[in-house]
């Protein structure tokens, strides 16, 4: 009896691990679109300075994503949009790896005087297919992630919004650790607050 | 079928000349420079399905037609009650910033039919081309019906590639690969048209949303050669609106079919072709992302021989095989297809054909309805295939439960795929 518990005990422990690694959780915004923001606070600077510093460090982020396009950048209303895309691959490994889709999404920075702030939205899934000739084509349909279920492919999403959150998570900190530094080389008095700011 | 072609050709080419090559918005790309890289993919399937006209022979050939010649009223998927095989793939593929390889082989008894002309003869003793008089056929074909295909493609410049090799036809909307076709049962279309070529092609991309393509071909299905003179083939591929693909698809020859080589008397002939001929295939291909859930296609094709009779006893001799010199074939097949969910989406294939001179293998008019309902599980990697198919002849080309001639054939069946 105690064995039949400890291995009861035992199971639960493993399939609670095994859905916690799984479970991806993505803020979502007051829409219930997923959305990953923060305003940060850099004292001293204006809103041009910053506009600049953002500029400067555009190419990095480009650098993590197979397509980057600066759909808006306007000095006067201190504003950058871009949208990105990258592509999925399966979690097969080695020659078994192949494209299974692609992510866009969209960075929209604004600037004011002494703070910016940064949100990466409109995260969306593009399905692929294969085509007559062998070339991987999009479908036309796609999935928001916000949606975590996924009926027949429940694991390869989970992966999918993993590797998702785990590249914007880095854009986010190229973000905020070059203007940090640009700013720590201007004034390196000033340390960026840490607390959440508002708008 | 003249006139609906006509109307076709007059419908692209208005999209043609309507069409405008919109030049990119100006984008802040980020260069990527390609890494070689070595994929290899594949899919196993097998079915089981039941036809409710209960063939005797226990396969949904049907009974024959052209005099009980043929034998092609279904022509992959045609054994009835019991599980079947249909094809095992081990596909290869290198790919780097100038060049693209694929080695795609495959088994199984899809396979072979695929491959028929890869093979010194089929099933049943009916030869399937030309073989070339050496000692060495078993080696020259030992191995060859194993390869669906092998080529490798330069790229030249950005816009300008390469291939040469054996490869899957460009003509037809539908291919052999399970996976990819959207129901399991395949086409008349597509049986009836070519599978695959030995040749070398040259594609040159106009832009985002055009590509041109020309090459020349040994012939159609055939590993080796016959002939001094080779087929040409063409492609023109343009996208008027995101989401909707056209292809406009060429082939044609001179004396360039396995069945009909002048100067030999074909197993499937009772009598020695003379005279020869030039063919000719037009098809056009099109799919169109309706909305994100709903898709459409098209695939329409004709196509014509021309004997080139020199006297009255050719003539008389071709026109007792096609009733005419000139005889013709084509069809038209509306696919439609709305994705449910995650796991289920359905599909329906209406299609017409037309072989009433018996110049390919069907050798009848057939009208069918396919209605599937593909589930996909395990991450895609398995999809299941449940799949209804009603076809109807007003010739008896099948064959009912006494064995005897009928003109309907019903099937019920399920596929079942595994890709990886």
């Amino acid at each position: 009896m105690k064995k039949r518990r400890l291995t009861l005990f035992a199971l639960s422990f493993v399939l609670t691990a095994i859905t916690m690694q799984a479970q991806v959780n993505l803020p979502l915004n007051s829409s219930g679109k997923v959305e990953i923001a923060d305003v940060v606070a850099l004292d001293s600077t204006t809103r041009f300075e910053l506009y600049d510093r953002a500029s400067g460090l555009l190419a990095e982020l480009a650098g993590f994503v197979d397509k980057f396009t600066i759909t808006e950048q306007d000095v006067i209303s201190g504003k950058i949009v871009c949208d990105m895309k990258f592509t999925l691959y399966t979690n097969q490994v080695g020659i078994l790896k192949k494209e299974a889709g692609s992510i866009t999404y969209k960075l929209t920075m604004d600037f004011k005087d002494n703070k910016y702030r940064y949100a990466f939205t409109d995260m969306v899934f593009h399905y692929i297919k294969q085509d007559r000739t062998y070339k991987m084509v999009t479908t036309g349909q796609t999935k928001g992630l916000e949606e975590t279920k996924a009926g027949g492919w429940q694991k390869a999403w989970n992966h999918y919004r993993a590797t998702t959150s785990s590249k914007i998570a880095s854009q986010a900190n190229v973000i905020i650790t070059r203007m940090k530094e640009k700013k720590k080389a201007a004034t390196p008095a000033n340390a960026a607050e840490t607390k959440k700011l508002d708008w | 079928m003249k006139r609906k072609l006509q109307i076709g050709l007059v419908f692209a080419a208005s999209l043609v000349s309507s069409y405008t090559f919109a030049q990119d918005a100006a984008t802040a790309e980020a260069p990527k420079e390609e890494k070689p890289k070595i994929t290899m993919s594949g899919y196993i399937d097998s079915y089981y399905l039941t036809a409710f006209n209960g063939p005797k022979s226990g396969n949904l050939m049907g009974t024959g037609n052209n005099g009980g010649s043929y034998f092609a009223g279904r022509a992959f998927d045609r054994l009835t009650d019991q599980f079947a095989l249909g094809l095992v793939q081990t596909k290869f593929a290198y790919s780097d910033s100038h060049s693209d390889l694929v080695i795609d082989l495959t088994f199984g008894p899809n396979a072979e039919l695929g491959n028929f002309g890869n093979q010194r003869a089929m099933p049943g003793g009916y030869a399937t081309g030309f073989f070339p008089a050496n000692g060495n056929q078993n080696v020259l074909y030992g191995s060859s019906a194993a390869i669906k295909q092998a080529y490798f493609t330069w790229k030249a410049t950005s816009k300008l590639s390469f291939t040469i090799g054996q490869f899957g036809t460009h003509i037809g909307y539908e291919v052999i690969d399970a996976p990819v076709n959207f129901h399991y049962s395949l086409s008349n279309l597509f049986n009836n048209g070519p599978f695959y070529h030995i040749g070398a092609k040259a594609n040159y991309s106009l832009g985002d949303n055009a590509s041109l393509m020309v090459g020349i071909v040994n012939n159609w299905d055939a590993l080796t050669d016959w002939k001094k003179q080779k087929s040409a083939i063409a492609q023109f591929y343009f996208k008027p609106v995101d989401g909707f693909n056209v292809y406009i698809n060429y082939i044609g020859g001179h004396n360039d079919d396995g069945f009909k080589i002048p100067g030999t008397a074909n197993a499937a002939y009772s009598v020695p072709y003379t005279a020869g001929y030039n063919r000719q295939l037009f098809d056009i291909t099109t799919g169109f992302q309706i909305s994100e859930k709903f898709y459409m296609g098209l695939n329409a094709a004709y196509g014509w021989y021309k004997f080139n009779t020199t006297d009255a006893a050719e003539e008389s001799t071709i026109k007792s095989l096609y009733q005419k010199t000139n005889p013709s074939w084509g069809g038209a097949s509306l696919y439609s297809s709305m994705v449910l969910s995650d796991i289920f989406s359905v599909g329906v294939r209406v299609e017409h054909f037309s072989d009433t001179y018996g110049v390919r293998y069907l050798a009848a008019t057939n009208n069918s309805v396919t209605v599937t309902v593909p589930i996909t599980l395990a991450d895609g990697h398995v999809i299941l295939k449940p799949e209804f198919r009603a076809d109807a002849s007003p010739t008896k080309i099948y064959e009912d439960k006494d064995g005897l001639e009928t003109n309907k054939q019903q099937t019920l069946g399920m596929a079942f795929i595994y890709k990886y």
